[in-house]
């Protein structure tokens, strides 16, 4: 890619986990290195498809849950 | 207050207190990300369902008792509960995760009212099974960096801790999973618009 910036750091930066002074680094860079831009890009494109992977639970397994939190001091009594 | 405003530490705090629709916020927040991070580990939506549950009792059980200490860090806390109870259900199944699809799909058609059309719908499922089935052909290691940081919102730091590596390690290994995963959409076709 022949840049400062490794596909890592890119990771580091899409994540929001990377230092502002070094992220504030590779955004410039972004503007001037197509190559390092194309990675970044591929990155993203790849991330954005996993978004559409989500999945929730069941209402009733909330309820269930609700129903044992609304009850957890009588079981534990129970229990004891 | 608006809902969106309340932090997870405030939500923490005040059920802890004995506001149980505090519980139900935080389920609501964060369910999709610790539902999706179990579904994709153990690729049955009966017993992800089972082990959604139990993590949640797990979670009740130490903000109860007082055992939780990762103030404002609720979302990562819970994962890693969801994580290792996942992990244990192989171990206690004597098994491994598979790439078959047993997910139960017929029992829980219960998706959300959108305003997309018929069609739309069956073509965003098909996409969504087949992305389900690539990331499930994912090197395990790959898979589950994959899985806990874009679906759990574990940083690449806690990553490397729970999985016992170095955090180029885990960045390595999330960086293979994206080009593999890629890799893959491309040749089975599956739209990376």
């Amino acid at each position: 890619m022949n840049s400062n910036f490794t596909t890592e750091d890119l990771l580091l930066y899409l994540y929001n986990e990377m230092e502002p002074a070094k992220a504030g680094a590779l955004k410039e860079e972004l503007t001037l290195n197509p190559l390092l831009l194309a990675e970044y890009r591929r990155l993203k494109e790849t991330m954005a498809k996993l978004d559409e992977e989500t999945h929730e639970p069941h209402p009733t397994t909330i309820n269930m849950v609700m129903d044992y939190s609304a009850s957890f001091y009588s079981s534990e009594h129970h229990a004891e | 207050m608006k809902f969106q405003q309340i932090s997870d530490q405030e939500l923490v705090h005040n059920y802890v207190a004995g506001n149980e629709a505090c519980l139900e916020m935080l389920i609501k927040r964060h369910k999709r990300k610790i539902f999706t991070t179990i579904y994709l580990i153990v690729n049955d939506r009966y017993i992800a369902e089972d082990l959604f549950q139990e993590t949640f009792i797990k979670v009740i059980h130490m903000l109860k008792n007082e055992k939780y200490s990762e103030e404002g860090k609720f979302l990562p806390w819970a994962v890693r509960i969801a994580r290792n109870l996942a992990i244990d259900y192989f171990r206690k199944a004597k098994r491994t995760p598979t790439i078959t699809d047993g997910d139960g799909e017929d029992i829980f058609k219960y998706i959300e009212l959108t305003e997309e059309n018929r069609e739309e719908q069956i073509i965003r499922k098909q996409t969504e099974k087949q992305l389900r089935v690539l990331i499930n052909q994912l090197p395990e290691e790959q898979k589950q960096v994959l899985v806990l940081r874009h679906y759990g919102d574990l940083s690449f730091k806690e990553i490397a801790d729970v999985t016992k590596v170095s955090i180029n390690t885990a960045l390595g290994r999330m960086r293979y999973a994206l080009n593999n995963l890629r890799k893959m959409m491309i040749e089975k076709e599956i739209s990376l618009q």
